[in-house]
């Protein structure tokens, strides 16, 4: 007997025939759908942390004066909301859906080191406890900002220290899951899975992990050169030792601006996926939108200078950023130019998942467009430091990631659970964000422009209505989240059963290849793709 | 025959590891000669993370498991990472073993008291499969 049977690596995927039940299941799990399952109950649970945060902020700042909080704590909120939606919400989101979808969309069984992969989550959890528990120590949370600038970070108590260790577990845990996603991206594909046939989202993962792993060791370093200022004598950023603190500037945005994109690329790939779905034609360009997101990750290790305008570099060292920055409107216009071509003259159905990429596509464009302004150095430099930068990263976050993570959650629901969600609900939840949103960050445009500076308590009698607007606009986008919440346990409790491909569009392996929801163990052989 | 599903070969692991490593330690050389010399020893750290990831890869590259039962001979040749093993025998003498427990089924083959496991390069369905397909040919032990 000879049988020829290229089957998935076990030596890796041996825990492939235990199916323990109960809390054990979850803490010791190496399946990637649970691991994904839990990354996303856990951003949830954080981006419901951050936003009470937010509505904290808004709350205080509904009119002049101080209502509700006193400065320090008001500018403890600013920090750890940026932290815990960056680090704890956003990122953790998508390391969700990598879990839980590259191994579907490349035929594998699992991730290349399930162990690893479950150590990554279980680092997330503790990380994110230091964080919100720095509240509740003496001196209160950090209140640099998420940049975490020194000298004003080297002086505050004990909670920078956790807020240090936080990052550095975080750190250690993006690393090990982006050493996971790459390896099982590269060596785990089925047959005939060749690189130019991957889904868009799987390759804007295997980007977005490459970025991780080269920006990393920078915030790692940056960090402990913090803690060594604070707590070991040295002076890297200590100006009265001989240190320079712009020095932490260029460190912390040569990772920060390729943290953006590593928040954003996900997005892209998702929308990529949903709008052919729902316009029921293949995406247009597939091609040229990879070759985008490499040339977005390559060129966002040379934009970092562009936060930091003011800061007083030379004259060729602002227009070298400026122009380095506008040249990433050009991949980026690629890909929003790809999508509204697929668009074009399909067959379209406006669900849910739909509607939030297309609400994606017209607010990530507008805050896309006020990044160009931002990139003009005179213009920059007038408006630093303003509520128009938060409107913009607002637009590019929320807009972009938070609502390219609906659509996704949307999107794949279905296929995490076997059932189908409220497709009404859905809807309500997508315009009442929308414009909650708009109503929220949009006049933060005009605030920006007329002078308010941001991380403030109070502000001049000239910012008050378009700042009782931005509040009123954050309560309605807050609390509309709740019906997102409410829908997944909905959904999940139903007796709606989705079909295998409940999308007429969707074409890639976890629709066409596996029922709903979709098996503990899936791929156990590896398809071939033709 | 069966061997386990790769996309990525030495050559192209290799490319990888040197994308990663050059340009971790590149940024991290760039910080040191700015000063900023701490984020070097985590781009080391990181990239003999990637290293030794892609070492454990590496290390199952030749696995594979390769059962012939030709006229009355039987021969299972098997490699683990380092770890190989052959057993050739009569084939009438010869046994498989199926073991059934709560890990799922695993399967044998038991010659002149030596036992070889193979099948751990396929997947339950298969090896069920392979137990019933080979029974007809070898004599049994279930456990």
């Amino acid at each position: 007997m000879s049988a020829a049977s290229p089957a998935h690596d076990t030596h890796h995927d041996d825990h492939a025939h235990a199916h323990p039940t109960g809390l054990k299941r979850w803490l010791f799990t190496t399946n990637h759908k649970d691991i994904g399952t839990l990354y996303l109950w856990f951003a949830l649970a954080m981006f419901f942390t951050g936003g009470v945060m937010a509505l904290l902020i808004r709350a205080e700042l509904f009119q002049p004066g101080l209502q509700f909080v006193n400065p320090e704590f008001f500018n403890s909120l600013t920090t750890v909301h940026g932290l815990v939606m960056v680090f704890g919400a956003i990122m953790p989101a998508w390391v969700g859906f990598a879990n839980w979808l590259i191994p579907m969309q490349i035929g594998a069984a699992d991730m290349a080191f399930p162990r690893m992969n479950n150590w990554s989550f279980w680092l997330v959890v503790p990380a994110a406890i230091l964080l919100v528990a720095s509240f509740f120590v003496p001196g209160g949370a950090a209140a640099s900002g998420w940049t975490l600038y020194p000298p004003l970070i080297i002086q505050q108590g004990i909670s920078i220290d956790m807020t240090i260790l936080a990052v550095h577990i975080l750190g250690a845990s993006s690393i090990m899951g982006s050493i996971n996603i790459i390896t099982t991206i590269l060596n785990l594909r089925a047959p005939g899975m060749t690189l130019m046939k991957m889904p868009l989202f799987v390759w804007t993962w295997l980007i977005t992990a490459y970025l991780l792993i080269a920006v990393m060791p920078v915030l790692a370093g940056a960090v402990t050169m913090l803690l060594t200022d604070r707590h070991f004598g040295t002076s890297f950023f200590n100006a009265a030792g001989g240190g320079d603190p712009t020095m932490f500037m260029h460190i912390f945005w040569f990772f920060g601006h390729p943290e953006v994109y590593i928040m954003i690329l996900p997005a892209f790939g998702v929308v990529s996926a949903i709008i052919p779905a729902f316009a029921r034609k293949p995406l247009f360009g597939y091609a040229s939108m990879v070759y985008a997101t490499a040339s977005i990750a390559i060129l966002s290790f040379i934009v970092w200078g562009h936060h930091m305008f003011t800061v007083g570099m030379p004259a060729a060292g602002n227009l070298f950023f400026m122009y380095a920055t506008m040249l990433i409107a050009v991949p980026t216009g690629v890909k929003v130019f790809n999508w509204i071509a697929t668009m074009w003259q399909g067959s379209m159905t406006f669900e849910t998942p739909m509607l939030f990429s297309i609400g994606f596509i017209c607010l990530f464009t507008i805050g896309g467009f006020s990044g160009l302004v931002l990139a003009v150095t005179p213009v920059d430099i007038t408006i630093h430091n303003t509520y128009y930068v938060v409107a913009h990263f607002h637009y590019v976050l929320v807009s972009g990631a938070l609502f390219s993570l609906f659509a996704g959650a949307y999107f794949w629901l279905p296929k995490f659970t076997g059932k189908m969600y409220n497709e009404s609900l859905g809807k309500l939840h997508f315009w009442l964000s929308v414009i909650g949103f708009n109503i929220a960050f949009f006049p933060q445009h005009f605030l920006g422009l007329a002078g308010m500076p941001r991380r403030i308590p109070d502000y001049a009698l000239q910012f008050a209505e378009w700042n009782m607007w931005s509040s009123i606009g954050a309560f309605i986008f807050g609390f509309s989240q709740l019906l997102f919440l409410y829908n997944v346990i909905e959904c999940i409790r139903s007796s709606r059963k989705a079909a295998d491909n409940p999308w007429e569009g969707a074409d890639t392996l976890e629709w066409t290849h596996l029922p709903s929801p979709a098996p503990y163990h899936s791929f156990e052989t590896a398809p071939v793709v033709k | 025959m069966a061997v386990p599903n790769r996309s990525l070969g030495p050559l192209g692991r290799t490319a990888c590891l040197a994308a990663i490593a050059g340009s971790t330690i590149a940024i991290g050389a760039a910080a040191a000669v700015l000063g900023a010399w701490p984020v070097l020893p985590f781009a080391g750290l990181e990239v003999a993370l990637v290293a030794v990831a892609f070492r454990s890869l590496a290390r199952h590259d030749g696995d594979f498991e390769c059962l012939e039962i030709e006229g009355r001979t039987v021969r299972l040749r098997t490699r683990n990472a380092a770890r190989s093993a052959e057993l050739v025998g009569h084939a009438p003498w010869a046994r498989l073993v199926v073991e059934d427990g709560p890990g799922g089924c695993r399967l044998g083959l038991r010659y002149a008291g030596t036992t070889v496991e193979f099948g751990r390069l396929l997947t339950e369905g298969r090896r069920r499969e392979w137990a019933a397909e080979l029974g007809s040919r070898l004599p049994v032990t279930r456990t």
